[in-house]
């Protein structure tokens, strides 16, 4: 029983996972323009060169025999080389997801823990000043654009009190005398993205939590709880927060899956180089083999996550094992 | 109880807030505003290290065979290759490699007297060898980036170690369009195929320039240090830093800053700028030119509406445009009207309409013209049509990010004149297509180039009939100015060859395949309180980063 719903689950996976796979490569063919038109406005090219140049990125085979190609390589996981970087994609790839991690894991859970914190308290406090506060606080600051949030803090603590660097992820050109130096200033690197990104997400996780919680303390079990004469303390603690987290912790893990892609309002505006950017840019300089093998990686990770979810849901709550 | 909570929130609040802070200044507290410090305290006691900070596309590639991006040229190829000759200041021609050369009398053969002395980046002996090398390679390969500079040299002779001989078969008019960058051949030469020339990455470029590769790190910065063995002479500055930055405002605090030492600025940044102390500000008018392009293919295949094939209508749209306006308000003023394909900081090249034939804003002048050529609104609905009733109504493809303002001016002003435009959004890449791949599908089109200083004959290639499937991007067709094209570039009198290429100019601006818009005032702001020494190039007129300021610069 127990063995059949993996195989289920298994089997669903690995069907979403080619279906995927072949509309990752059609997707970016039919988009219009291709990697050699995007540079004909820039040097100088000559017919002859563009040729050259076309033989190179492979793009004068047919178009079967270029998805034959791709499958090959994305089993192998060999992605082949970029267009617009001139180098291995799994090279590019594995710098950008790196960096993407340390932003994505230095803020993500911190925007968690501060939602849900917030968010159970607000629900405890439900109705009264406290949960205004923080409802209308946090709301206020979710609907800031990130981007302009981002900037002031860039402006105040970065230029204004000269804290903090404002760009990138190390001082260029410094030679780092060790580890430590180098970690040092990495972290002053990442102080106002972190604050920039944390902020930007905690709201969706306090609301959500708040929300769940509300709805959970109107269920049958949440008053017997309460005529047992437990506390409320113990209601929230034992009853309320468990069954609350169900919903929230599908959007965690999901969320964390997809520190992968980066945050590109972010990456962007503190040229931290990670995959939100390196995405956004080859997909404007049509760069087939970083586009198809990045959204693959995000396509299997969000897939392996789900599946992971899946299983670990059908522990935490019986009720989805049940056919 | 209840304050208890709050108290209990506020705590954590305060703690989760902390943790994001401390994590991010952990010596704060400790060594108070010393580390922030740290890149510029090396000013003082270390090395001298000049940042530029750019924004764009991140270069494509260090290999100089293969690169197609401009900004591969501005930040690696530049500083560390050389050309046998280049410009100088004054845009006249200089040696780089080459210390002397000759023509011969019937301007077939070309010599070059090398410098001696000089050592690649690696210690190694610069020899005629690799002068050979760099020109057979690019031409037998037909690589991307030099190929259309080479192609026209038969021999390429060594006479001794340094003096090397090219050979054509017409004469050349201009030598400087028939450089090259000059690599080592004991670096390249093992790489005898064209996929093993071009799939080799160059992660440590070697070559002769002033500035020696350091180290890079994609999409971050490259560094470079001071070549102490320079033939020009060591450069002033010991390192040198391209910092690469994706958002333009947060380059502009950087400068603020002190974080980089030199940076382009938008029209937008000027004003902010402008009020800053310790930074100066560059001005200078561009080679960067802007178009308003039309269909031009003749070709029964165009998708093109053929009404637009009509000089006359071309020729009433650069009557019915108000430019003045145009650039004031969709670039800030932060542009020159251009009319020529040559622009005008090209110097003697460039031709000017005269009084005869030049078209200013009047859009009577328009309406008149079209009125004389038959176009006349005969159904009052405010779009002129032809005498078969076919309306002048346009498809007007634009790069949204780039070109909007400019096109809603253009909408509006032929608007009043009874031609109808429809606007159609899109990024370069899609319009590329629309041209390229789908039988050119569009009637009109803005974009731009950036033609070169001290030679003419690039930025005139792109209206060949030759170069339609390739550089062109209207499509334009006309055999008399590829006749004359080619004559030019055989021209050996300069006299004669300015006659030729203005009267080229001539035809495109009687023609309109385009409607040249204007050319870009370009911006720069620098630290001043800094840096000493920066050069324009050209001088006078002339942006900073080039191959002079490199030399140049100082520390203060």
């Amino acid at each position: 029983m127990n063995m059949r719903f993996i195989i289920n689950r298994l089997i669903y996976t690995i069907f979403m996972f080619i279906f995927v796979i072949t509309l990752n490569f059609f997707l970016f063919r039919l988009m219009p323009g291709d990697p050699l038109t995007i540079v004909s406005k820039e040097i100088a090219s000559s017919p002859e060169g563009r040729a050259t140049m076309e033989k190179m990125y492979g793009l004068d085979k047919p178009m079967i025999e270029q998805y034959f190609d791709y499958i090959k390589s994305m089993i192998t996981f060999d992605f082949g080389t970029s267009f617009n970087y001139k180098q291995p994609v799994t090279e590019i790839l594995f710098s950008k997801i790196k960096n993407s991690l340390i932003l994505g894991f230095a803020s993500v859970p911190i925007g968690i823990v501060i939602g849900l914190l917030g968010g159970i308290v607000a629900a405890a406090r439900r109705g009264k000043r406290t949960d205004m506060v923080i409802t209308t606080t946090s709301m206020i600051i979710y609907a800031i654009p990130t981007f302009w949030l981002a900037m002031i803090f860039l402006m105040v603590f970065g230029v204004k009190l000269g804290w903090v660097p404002i760009n990138g992820m190390a001082t260029p050109g410094v030679d780092f005398v060790n580890n430590i130096a180098y970690l040092k200033d990495l972290f002053y690197h990442l102080a106002i993205p972190v604050l920039s990104y944390s902020l930007a997400i905690f709201g969706s996780y306090l609301l959500i939590m708040r929300g769940s919680m509300v709805d959970v303390f109107t269920e049958d079990y949440v008053l017997t709880a309460r005529a047992k004469g437990l506390t409320e303390k113990q209601v929230i603690r034992r009853h309320v927060v468990p069954n609350a987290m169900l919903p929230v912790s599908t959007m965690i893990i999901s969320s964390l899956a997809l520190i992968f892609t980066g945050a590109f309002s972010i990456e962007v505006l503190f040229s931290w180089p990670g995959m939100g950017r390196l995405m956004i840019e080859s997909v404007s300089r049509r760069d087939y083999p970083v586009m198809q093998a990045s959204n693959y990686l995000i396509a299997v990770a969000v897939i392996l996550a789900n599946f992971i979810m899946d299983i670990l849901y059908s522990y935490i709550d019986p009720r989805v094992r049940v056919e | 109880m209840k304050r208890k909570v709050t108290f209990l929130l506020a705590v954590v609040l305060i703690a989760a807030m902390l943790i994001v802070g401390c994590s991010g200044q952990p010596a704060q507290t400790e060594t108070p505003a010393e580390n922030p410090k740290t890149e510029e305290e090396p000013k003082e006691s270390g090395p001298s290290v000049f940042k530029y900070g750019f924004t764009g596309w991140w270069p494509d590639s260090k290999n100089p065979y293969l690169s197609s991006y401009a900004v591969s040229t501005s930040t690696y190829h530049d500083s560390v290759y050389e050309p046998l000759m280049g410009l100088d200041q004054n845009l006249e021609l200089t040696g780089r490699l080459a210390e002397d050369w000759e023509v011969s009398e019937d301007g077939l053969t070309w010599t070059f007297y090398l410098r001696k002395g000089v050592k690649w980046h690696d210690g190694e002996d610069f020899t005629a060898d690799d002068v050979v090398y760099s020109y057979k390679v690019n031409k037998e390969f037909q690589l991307p980036r030099w190929y259309s500079s080479v192609k026209d040299f038969t021999e390429v002779n060594k006479i001794d170690d340094y003096t090397v001989e090219l050979k054509t078969e017409k004469p050349k008019a201009n030598i400087l369009d028939a450089m090259c960058d000059i690599v080592p051949e004991h670096i390249f030469g093992q790489y005898d195929t064209v996929e093993k020339a071009l799939s080799f990455t160059n992660d440590n470029p070697i070559g002769t320039g002033s500035l020696i590769f350091v180290e890079d790190a994609i999409d971050e910065y490259v560094r470079f240090k001071a070549n102490d063995n320079y033939w020009g002479g060591r450069p002033k500055l010991d390192e040198f830093l391209f910092v690469y930055f994706t958002n333009g405002d947060t380059l502009i605090q950087a400068l603020e800053k002190g974080e980089i030492d030199l940076c382009s600025v938008t029209a937008v940044q000027l004003p902010h700028v402008e009020k800053l102390s310790g930074i100066a500000i560059n001005k200078y008018d561009s080679l960067t030119l802007y178009e308003l392009g039309f269909n031009a293919w003749e070709d029964p295949a165009s998708k093109g509406n053929p009404l637009i094939l009509d000089p006359t209508i071309r020729n009433a749209i650069d009557w019915a445009i108000d430019y003045d306006t145009m650039i004031e308000y969709a670039m800030g003023g932060l542009a020159s009207r251009q009319m020529s394909l040559v622009p005008n900081p090209v110097g003697k090249w460039s031709w000017q309409p005269g009084p005869d034939v030049i078209r200013t804003y009047n859009p009577e002048k328009a309406k008149e013209v079209l009125e004389e050529a038959g176009y006349k609104d005969t159904d009052g609905d405010g779009i002129r049509e032809d005498s078969n009733g076919n309306k002048l109504d346009f498809r007007f493809s634009v790069i949204e990010a780039d070109y909007k303002d400019q096109a809603l001016i253009i909408e509006q002003n032929l608007k009043e004149v009874g031609i109808k435009v429809n606007i159609e959004y899109m990024d370069d890449g899609r319009l590329g297509d629309i041209i390229e791949n789908q039988s050119f599908d569009t009637d009109m089109y803005i974009w731009g180039w950036t033609a070169d200083y001290g030679e003419p004959s690039f930025i005139l290639s792109v209206m060949l009939s030759s170069e339609i499937g390739g550089r062109s991007d209207c499509w334009y067709g006309n055999p008399e100015y590829d006749e004359l094209y080619k004559l030019q570039a055989i021209t050996v009198d300069e006299d004669e060859r300015v006659e030729i290429v203005h009267k080229m100019q001539e035809i495109i601006y009687r023609d309109s395949p385009y409607n040249v818009m204007y050319t870009q005032t370009k911006v720069q702001a620098y630290r001043s309180d800094r840096w000493d020494n920066l050069q324009q190039w050209p001088d006078g007129n002339g942006g900073l980063l080039n191959y002079y300021t490199k030399l140049a610069v100082s520390p203060k």
